[in-house]
């Protein structure tokens, strides 16, 4: 009966096992929709050894009263789009260029060829009015009259508090006097973009004024927390005094790795798991098969997770991340093979060897796990590059390696132990002298 | 038991059957001293960064229309000799277009050349892009020779600062679930494995790039990992047995870690050296990345079974381990309780 049961789960594991793998890499429209879908396994983001980059050159310039020189505007300007880049991509690169220049290059994570101006650093200036001739226009309040602008959330609401100056007083109030109907808030030096528009009257200009703060909050506009910082982000960076325009197009790079990077990295990890597999076969016969099947969970659960967080973006580093966890795996699931081989040698049974070292490979392995843990989140928080793609990559798939050691596995050697429940030679484990079996 | 291993894992055995407390001194102070001198050697010489994280000269080379795989090669080779012809050269070529249709070339100068002024770029561009229109086509036009800098030193100071908040969370959860000893060793060990590897990047002029950094980071990880075991082997015996010396509770957790690891770790170093050998011929990057992790899981296992537990056996001394004899007190109370009970379940039994 048990017999019978643990080869009917085996069964219905590896069909499972093999629906996961063969949606990995099978592409397909969904019925009654636009959408495609492409496969876990073409759904992990790459990073730009992988899948390529987009790259854009800015100039930039300063405001007028800036302090320092166009060196000193550049390394300003420079450091707060890593600051905002740093949020959303684990590996980008920007570069000075020249005196004058800044190169940013991202990770190509979707099929857009542009590059968001999200964290561009700009020109802030509020008006009262469309300014239609940028020379004539004298702008009174800018972002040198900003003090901070951070994000704000209260009672469910998120939005954005920009604080100002004396100064900045003054200027709004003045055009309060002018009885506008609304706050443009200008992104540029030419006055073309519009970040925002308010919708204001005399009163109400006059009492943001007076504050000396401004509370921007609509559910519209920011309809979640990564717009309102976004849009904080955007203002908060007006207070360099520095702006960035493009110059040039926005081009593309093509995957460092070559153009076929995901297929080769894909055959180098499945040369490495063909060569684990190998290595069970050889080590434990029959009782690989159950480990195998556990490992296999471990690569179905980890191909699901991966392309779910944009977070992962795979990249050299990246393989090296994945391999390592995998090795870890890999050796957490052996600890327990080998401590059941040493009792079952010391003399007790079979079911029992397994059932003792269970215990003892559980605990040794929660150390492990733990310390991966610590590692890879101190690491999330604090390093960028390819340190954060490792980071992130071990963090993550630790859950799946955690679940696929210490309790599928388990469950893999159960099912297989209701099927040979005492021959140990089927498995290449060596008798003890108290064992009976034979 | 039949003596089934492999001549490696012999050699692993007969290596770990070492004296750690007095040679303690030789197998920390010798690397210790490779450090300081790839330190010194490095900071002549240089570790060889590759050219996205130096700074350099590029520019890119449009061609106006999309440019093929077998063109590509030609174009990459007019584009060498043009120049040699102003004495450069170029070290990395990469496709450069909008929007996928590549037309162009981003041409890498050899780092090693600096300090060019303006009126000298000017001219080698120029001098370039008459080459090339005369060797390829008219329509070839090269952008400005611009100077592109990188902030490795940001990257570095992050990647330090990872490390430290690294080592002292490891260090805080190893006094806890240890003692204070095995604490020390976990944390010298763990900023010995990534500077080791950082000495073979600069003793064997491995390409230095990103993935140099994850491969340290991971170096700490598995070393950690690896040493992790090693203390809960040590707790063990300690539990089981408490004549043995500082040596013996090493030389028995270091067998019984080579018994569970030595054959993956051979099988997955002969794998990794097959592999990068393909890949010298198929994709260079990716096999000097391979050679680094097979360098690193020499470097995993020595700073694990031999420096960290090196350092150990020095300081561990078991008279002053409180834990320990709590623990001790605690189980041996606990064995005369589950005594107590079997005999007066014996008497009953006699009774009944």
């Amino acid at each position: 009966m048990k017999k019978k049961r643990a080869t009917r789960n085996f069964i219905i594991l590896g069909i499972l096992l093999l629906f996961c793998f063969i949606f990995s890499f099978v592409s397909f429209r969904i019925p009654t929709t636009v959408d495609n879908f492409v496969g876990f396994y073409n759904g992990i983001y790459g990073g730009i050894d992988v899948s390529g980059g987009v790259t854009a050159t800015y100039v930039v310039e300063h405001y007028d009263d800036f302090e320092g020189d166009t060196s000193v505007a550049v390394d300003k300007a420079m450091d707060r789009v890593e600051g905002m880049l740093r949020r959303e991509y684990n590996e980008y690169f920007v570069e000075k260029v020249g005196e004058d220049k800044i190169r940013v290059t991202i990770p190509k994570l979707t099929d857009s060829t542009t590059i968001t101006s999200n964290y561009l650093v700009n020109y802030i200036t509020f008006a009262t009015e469309e300014i239609k001739d940028a020379e004539a226009y004298k702008p009174t309040f800018t972002g040198a009259n900003i003090t901070s602008a951070s994000y704000f959330s209260a009672n469910g609401t998120f939005g954005t508090l920009i604080k100002f100056d004396d100064e900045g007083k003054e200027a709004l109030k003045a055009m309060a006097e002018k009885s506008p109907s609304t706050l443009y808030i200008y992104q540029d030096k030419d006055y073309t973009s519009v970040l925002l528009r308010i919708s204001v009257d005399k009163d109400s200009l006059t009492q943001i004024a007076d504050s000396n703060q401004l509370f921007i909050s609509d559910k519209s506009l920011f309809p979640g927390r990564d717009e309102a910082e976004i849009f904080a982000d955007k203002v908060a960076s007006g207070m360099i005094g520095v702006d960035m325009e493009l110059d040039g197009e926005v081009s593309m790079i093509p995957p460092a790795l070559g153009e076929n990077a995901g297929l080769s990295i894909g055959l180098i990890l499945l040369a490495c798991l063909l060569a684990s597999f190998a290595f069970l076969v050889i080590k434990y016969r029959e009782l690989a098969f159950a480990t195998i099947m556990s490992l296999l969970t471990f690569v179905a659960m980890s191909l699901i997770i991966m392309p779910i967080f944009t977070a992962i973006q795979v990249s050299l580093a990246g393989v090296v991340g994945i391999i390592a966890i995998y090795l870890i795996t890999f050796i957490a699931h052996i600890i327990y093979l080998e401590k059941a081989r040493k009792d079952f040698a010391k003399g007790k049974k079979l079911l029992a060897s397994f059932k003792s070292s269970y215990v003892k490979s559980v605990l040794a392995n929660v150390d492990m796990y733990v310390v991966i843990l610590l590692t890879a989140i101190a690491s999330l928080f604090v390093a960028i590059g390819a340190i954060k793609t490792v980071a992130i990559i071990v963090a993550i798939l630790t859950i799946p390696s955690m679940l696929s050691s210490m309790l599928i596995h388990r469950g893999m050697v159960k099912w297989y132990l209701d099927i040979n429940p005492t021959k140990y030679k089927r498995i290449n484990f060596e008798k003890g002298e108290a064992s009976d079996e034979e | 038991m039949k003596n089934k291993n492999c001549c490696v894992k012999e050699a692993l055995f007969k290596a770990s059957d070492i004296n750690y407390k007095n040679l303690a001194k030789y197998l920390i102070l010798i690397p210790v001293l490779l450090i300081a001198f790839a330190i010194m050697f490095t900071s002549i010489f240089g570790i060889n960064r590759q050219a996205d994280i130096r700074d350099r000269y590029e520019f890119v080379v449009d061609f106006g229309t999309q440019i093929s795989t077998e063109e590509q090669g030609n174009y990459e080779e007019k584009i060498s000799e043009a120049l040699e012809r102003q004495e450069l050269t170029a070290v990395k070529f990469v496709k450069y277009g909008q929007s996928e249709i590549y037309s162009g070339l981003k041409v890498t100068i050899d780092p090693s050349v600096s300090d060019l002024t303006v009126e000298q770029l000017e001219d080698i561009k120029n001098a370039i892009e008459t080459d090339l229109q005369a060797s390829i086509a008219n329509t070839v036009e090269v952008s400005d020779i611009n100077l592109v800098q990188t902030d490795l030193e940001g990257n570095v100071i992050y990647a330090l600062i990872a490390l430290a908040i690294i080592l002292v969370a490891i260090f805080v959860y190893v006094w806890i679930r240890f003692n204070l000893s095995f604490a020390f060793a976990s944390g010298i060990m763990g900023l010995f494995a990534p500077a080791m590897t950082f000495v073979i990047f600069g003793l064997f002029r491995l390409p230095f790039d990103g993935v140099s950094f994850a491969v340290m980071l991971i170096a700490s990880i598995l070393s950690e990992m690896i040493f992790m075991h090693i203390a809960d082997n040590i707790r063990n015996q300690e539990l089981d047995n408490q004549s043995l010396t500082n040596n013996e509770y090493i030389k028995n957790a270091n067998h019984s870690i080579i018994n569970v690891i030595a054959n993956p770790l051979i099988g997955l170093t002969a794998f990794l050296l097959l592999l990068t050998i393909i890949m010298l011929f198929v994709n260079i990057g990716i096999a000097f990345t391979l050679i680094s992790v097979i360098f690193m899981i020499f470097v995993v296992v020595y700073s694990s079974m031999v420096v960290a537990t090196s350092f150990w056996a020095n300081i561990y001394n078991k008279d002053k381990d409180q834990r320990l004899k709590s623990r001790l007190d605690r189980l041996s109370k606990e064995k005369v309780k589950k005594q107590k009970k079997s005999d007066k379940e014996d008497q009953d039994k006699v009774m009944v």
